[in-house]
């Protein structure tokens, strides 16, 4: 069968909470645990193949097949040159901006999808977004932020902070 | 003195027998030797600490908006902060410890160590500059440069003045001149070198 033919076939993809949504192959491909899920099935023009993603419930299942519809044509960029990466922290595209513009709840919920599902560009998207999101704050604003506990003794902080001062800036 | 540490962990408990055991020790010796070694127990203070809590915090879970993050899931956010961000939260918790101290974050230079177990002047900390330092003090100990340091985007020159194979002591593609002089000859920290 030709690369074609696979592309244009439809798949169904089935969240944790039993919903099934019908994608075009190109779509579900994107992420890498389906390709590969797919490949292992060997895909038949008559069938539609069933795959479940018990990890992933509906409404971030849902989302991820709209950032991955959006983003289906994208050209890949295979670059891991250090300074675009740089520049990349700021940059991010209006629609993937309001795509993530959810609550963190939702954020991390995608965070975790993308990384289960091994969609690259999504969690590059996530991460930077949760990146900048805490960049710049200090350690007492993290643990507001995530509602963290701290749990050094006194003496654990002195030693971090003392670590910390070493390396630091004259 | 005051044994309060045990208010906020359960992990660190205080054994008043063993630490009167080793001050009975201590007390043994004159006041030379404990001065000599207050420095290394620093040190040695240091160190247990932070392998103590890479590996508790290693077990803790991340929570982040009511969700567990798995680390390595936290390691890809943390890559996109630069060194200062990554620095200051490692103050955060003993879990955000152990994730900042991971590995992926950090980028080794092989075989090229800096610091020379003093204060670390960070405004020096270049890849050329490190390798010139390194040429200097061949008994440094290991030490991780961070990746914003751009040691992949640094120029092929300074790439290759790190090679093995290439002579240390011809002139520096960079900085010019040669370090030819063994007995000292130009340092990079020789303030004469400029910045």
């Amino acid at each position: 069968m030709t690369e074609e033919n696979t592309d244009t076939q439809m798949v169904k993809l089935c969240s944790s909470d039993d919903r099934e949504f019908e994608v075009e192959a190109k779509v579900a491909k994107m992420s890498v645990t389906i390709r590969n899920m797919l490949e292992d099935l060997g895909l038949d023009n008559d069938e539609v193949p069933n795959i479940p993603l018990p990890n992933v419930n509906s409404q971030i299942l849902e989302m991820v097949i709209n950032y991955c519809k959006h983003h289906k044509d994208d050209v890949v960029l295979a670059t891991d040159d250090e300074t675009t990466r740089e520049r990349a922290l700021e940059d991010i595209d209006p629609w993937d901006q309001k795509f993530v513009g959810a609550d963190q709840g939702t954020l991390f919920e995608l965070i975790l999808a993308a990384n289960y599902l091994d969609i690259k560009s999504l969690l590059d998207l996530t991460c930077k977004t949760v990146a900048n999101m805490i960049k710049g704050k200090d350690a007492e604003e993290i643990r507001k932020t995530f509602n963290i506990q701290n749990d050094f003794t006194k003496e654990e902080e002195e030693q971090v902070r003392k670590e910390n001062e070493w390396c630091e800036e004259k | 003195m005051s044994y309060n540490i045990t208010t906020r962990t359960r992990e660190t408990v205080y054994d008043e027998k063993a630490a009167d055991m080793a001050m009975a020790q201590l007390e043994a010796l004159d006041c030379g030797t404990l001065l000599s070694m207050l420095a290394r127990m620093h040190k040695l203070v240091a160190e247990k600490t932070r392998h103590h809590l890479r590996r508790c915090g290693a077990a803790l879970p991340i929570y982040a908006a009511g969700k567990q993050i798995p680390s390595e899931v936290m390691v890809k956010v943390f890559d996109w902060l630069d060194y200062d961000s990554v620095r200051e939260y490692r103050l955060v918790s003993r879990s955000f410890y152990a994730v900042l101290c991971d590995q992926r974050l950090w980028t080794e230079i092989p075989d090229v160590a800096y610091g020379t177990g003093g204060r670390l002047d960070r405004a020096t900390v270049d890849l050329s500059k490190t390798i010139e330092v390194a040429r200097h003090y061949p008994r440094l100990q290991k030490w991780y440069i961070p990746r914003e340091l751009d040691f992949h985007a640094a120029s092929s020159d300074v790439l290759d003045a790190n090679d093995p194979t290439v002579d240390p002591y011809a002139p520096h593609p960079v900085l010019g001149g040669g370090v030819r002089d063994s007995t000292g000859g130009p340092s990079v920290l020789d303030p004469s070198h400029g910045r």
